[in-house]
């Protein structure tokens, strides 16, 4: 039955070649920017390599501290001592709880982890490092901006790159200082030009003098930039202010936790809190905090709110909100056109009603034959999209960061196109199915 | 006439509220990226004030903690060293707040009943020759202003125009930051610094002081025709005399690029969708049209055979598109116009309605066109033939 379906879905395609281009065509490139925006949804958040655990790992990229304004009270007490009065005065600060007046914010420091972070109890594993290290070299003359990230050894047990060659970090190579260096697969092609093997060549980065490359890992497509750098080397290279235990919690660090489970991500915002709470206070700071963010957070950082502000949930309902609105538009068009096309098909419904079909089988079969011509539109709208990946990726839109039409983006555009088929064709062949057999039979010419 | 073009419209709502509705949704899509497009466009066309041509900007961090006369000595011979290289033309320090960086520094005041708001930077006397920066009147500061009682300070129009309607700018002395008071001495065209689509707020440059922490990126114009190769030679010559590696050259030109670029890629997107969306209700609405037109012979040939013209015909045919356009129009609008009222737009308002007035003017342009050819072949029906087929 199916396969009568769908012959007489394909005949009727090509009977009316205007009308089949134009719904193809609306289908095939609303398919192709809903697939297109799943790529990237996909890339950022999918939980790819090195951030498969991302629903497990807490990033804490920002620290505030704030002072509450203060207000000076002057009490005289006076006392009679030895028949003479006396005046006693005292001066005592009052600090006005929640009125905020200084707030200073920045990265977190190296003493914050090593005395507070590092020692929690929630978190299986935490990471320490310094995502923004530029460097610019001049491999063939010509200048070459890379992005170093000094990292510390849990940070390749929190986030799994993948490495082509060598390894990461040893505990020893971060005591010692070494003069290693990870690199990533594109930066090593770029400054070494393309090779077979990268490891134990040598790179000089500034006056630090030349690294060692002990590893190469895969470029990563996501664009949290706690894991997108060029080059790696051990944490023990951070400047002396980064490490310098006098600036108290203000540095520039980034720390890593990572749960044993995804519940124990809220385990871990607990925590902190008690942590900012037993704070020593210091240089009129009254209140710390300390900004947790998740991996979907990071990236909605880039487009809304600041660091205060968790965006990744409000983020992705304004995204769904808008591509949905972008989907009623060509939905609304093929129904409208489907409909006006009712009567083109109003005797083969009056005979097949006549000869006893119910309203649902030519229900069933009128969303089938929809079915169809959509998920042919979205073979189009595939093909269509991995054009435009192209097209994107060599024109470097989104960076380095490439698309790729992957196992999940396939699925979700097989899912939307599903989705876009049923929506599109229930009313329609709702409409269909309903016609009276007399009417039909009627105005119908066979 | 179109009280009729309502009724016929009226006696087909079933099949006219999808198109209806689709109208509208259409419509807001447009009037969004026009008002956007419309908004960008007009930040891009005022001028700049600054010519980014050959412009290097180098970020550095002299340690401060050397006494002040040796850092002072370190800074002035590091200028004099890179304007020595032949490819060089002028060099300028600055903080590091710089036309397409993204940083700002910003001081407000309303001391002595001179109130003012403005963007700001320090510079020292050669910042106006590498930028290239035009002054409408009054000039630059020199070495020689800046040991005076008041602080010399160049404003630019927009400064001029927002905070000092009534006044005499060149000469007029206030107080910039509560212990520092300025006199201004000349006036810059513009300096729209933020990015070529950015909208320009009003400036202030002050001359660079003492402190060497203000000696925060080094501006460096080199001669036109220079090639990459000096970027080598700068970059040697920075950690040689800074001994240290903690410093960054970009070519303005690079910067430029990558922040118009967070611009017009959301922009390009934005009218691309929008193109698609208008291509897609055209072809639908032709298509809807060509057929009604078809379902509609026999009202067709009935309306010739009593002596109706073919223009006549035709006219009732687009007559009837543009009537359901205009009401799904006006729809359209009573719900965006309440928009600048409810929640502050990102764009100005005029914008905005001039937005919605070429999305309006676009969509009954196309639906104009496709009504076109559609009544064009009904007015051509014959009414033998259309009358025989009844």
């Amino acid at each position: 039955m199916l396969k009568n379906y769908f012959k007489i879905a394909i005949k009727v395609l090509r009977r009316n070649k205007l009308y089949t281009f134009i719904s193809l065509f609306g289908i095939s490139f609303t398919l192709m920017v809903l697939m297109l925006a799943s790529a990237v949804l996909e890339n950022e958040l999918g939980g790819n390599p090195p951030l498969s655990k991302r629903d497990r790992i807490l990033f804490l990229p920002s620290f505030t501290g704030q002072g509450f304004q203060r207000e000076t009270v002057t009490a005289f007490d006076t006392t009679e001592v030895n028949g003479v009065m006396k005046i006693d005065t005292t001066v005592t600060t009052k600090v006005i709880e929640g009125q905020v007046s200084t707030n200073s914010s920045s990265s977190l420091s190296y003493k914050l982890y090593k005395d507070k972070l590092s020692k929690m109890k929630t978190p299986e594993l935490s990471s320490v490092f310094i995502d923004y290290a530029p460097l610019d070299v001049y491999p063939q003359g010509q200048k070459l901006t890379l992005n170093g990230n000094l990292t510390d050894e849990n940070y390749w047990k929190i986030f799994d790159f993948q490495f082509i060659e060598g390894g990461p970090f040893t505990k020893e190579a971060i005591d010692n200082q070494a003069n290693v260096i990870i690199l990533r697969e594109s930066a090593a092609e770029k400054y070494f030009g393309k090779q077979e093997s990268y490891l134990g060549m040598e790179l000089v980065w500034g006056l630090n003098g030349p690294f060692k490359v002990i590893g190469v890992v895969k470029d990563v497509n996501t664009s949290n930039r706690s894991v997108r750098a060029d080059f790696f080397v051990p944490f023990s290279w951070a400047g002396e202010g980064e490490l310098d235990y006098n600036r108290l919690y203000f540095g520039s660090c980034v720390v890593a936790l990572l749960g044993k489970k995804p519940s124990d991500v809220r385990k871990m915002e607990e925590e902190l809190r008690t942590i900012e709470n037993n704070l020593e206070k210091a240089n009129d700071f009254d209140r710390y905090i300390i900004h947790e963010k998740d991996a979907g957070d990071i990236y909605a950082w880039q487009f809304m709110g600041s660091q205060v502000t968790r965006e990744g949930r409000n983020f992705l309902r304004i995204v769904f909100g808008v591509l949905t609105f972008f989907l009623v538009i060509p939905i609304l068009n093929l129904i409208n056109l489907n409909v006006t096309r009712i009567f083109e098909r109003s005797s083969e419904i009056g005979v097949r009603k006549a000869f006893g079909a119910k309203t649902g089988d030519l229900l069933i079969q009128f969303l089938f034959e929809n079915l169809i011509i959509t998920f042919l539109g979205g073979i189009i709208g595939i093909l269509l999209t991995i054009l435009l990946m192209n097209i994107l990726n060599n024109a470097e839109i989104f960076g380095v960061n490439k698309l790729t039409f992957n196992l999940p983006v396939l699925l979700i555009s097989i899912f939307i196109t599903f989705v876009f088929g049923i929506l599109s064709g229930f009313l329609p062949a709702w409409r269909i199915a309903k016609t009276p057999v007399a009417g039909a039979l009627k105005t119908g010419k066979l | 006439m179109i009280a009729h073009y309502f009724k016929l419209i009226w006696k087909r709502k079933g099949r006219n509220a999808f198109l209806f509705v689709q109208l509208i949704f259409v419509f807001w899509v447009v009037f969004a990226v026009f008002s956007y497009g419309i908004s960008k466009y007009r930040y891009y066309s005022t001028p700049l004030g600054f010519d980014w041509k050959e412009v290097y900007r180098v970020y550095v961090k002299f340690n401060t903690t050397t006494d002040t006369t040796a850092g002072k000595v370190m800074i002035e011979s590091l200028k004099q060293d890179l304007k020595a290289l032949p490819e060089i033309d002028k060099v300028s320090y600055s903080v590091y707040v710089s036309p397409y960086l993204g940083n700002r520094w910003g001081n407000g005041n309303d001391n002595d009943g001179f109130s003012f708001n403005t963007r700001y930077m320090y510079t020292d006397e050669d910042y106006a020759d590498v930028w290239k920066i035009k002054l409408k009147s009054g000039r630059f500061y020199t070495i020689e202003d800046i040991n005076g009682k008041y602080t010399p300070v160049v404003v630019t129009q927009k400064f001029v125009d927002q905070f000092m309607k009534d006044k005499e700018p060149i000469g007029f002395r206030f107080r910039f930051f509560n212990e520092m008071e300025a006199e201004v001495i000349g006036i810059a065209e513009n300096f729209k610094f933020q990015g070529d689509f950015a909208e320009e707020e009003p400036f202030a440059f002050l001359p660079l002081t003492s402190s060497l922490e203000l000696y925060q990126a080094l501006n460096v114009k080199v001669k036109p025709g220079t090639g990459p190769e000096v970027e080598k030679k700068i970059n040697d010559l920075v950690e040689k005399t800074t001994k240290s590696s903690d410093f960054g050259l970009t070519k303005v030109e690079t910067a430029r690029k990558s922040t118009n670029s967070r611009t017009y890629i959301p922009l390009a997107a934005m009218f691309f969708l929008a193109v698609f969306l208008i291509i897609n209700i055209a072809m639908g609405l032709f298509g809807i049209l060509r057929y009604n037109i078809a379902r509609r012979i026999p009202e067709i040939g009935l309306r010739k055979a009593i002596g109706a013209s073919s223009v006549a015909i035709r006219r009732q045919f687009t007559g009837e598109m543009l009537v359901l356009t205009v009401l799904a129009f006006i729809i359209a609008v009573i719900f965006a116009a309440q928009i600048p009222f409810i929640t502050p737009l990102p764009i100005e308002k005029d914008a905005y309605f001039m937005g919605i007035g070429l999305g309006a003017l676009v969509i009954f342009g196309i639906v104009y066109l496709c009504s076109l050819f559609p009544s064009h072949q009904a007015a051509e029906t014959l009414p033998a033939k259309a009358l025989h087929e009844e």
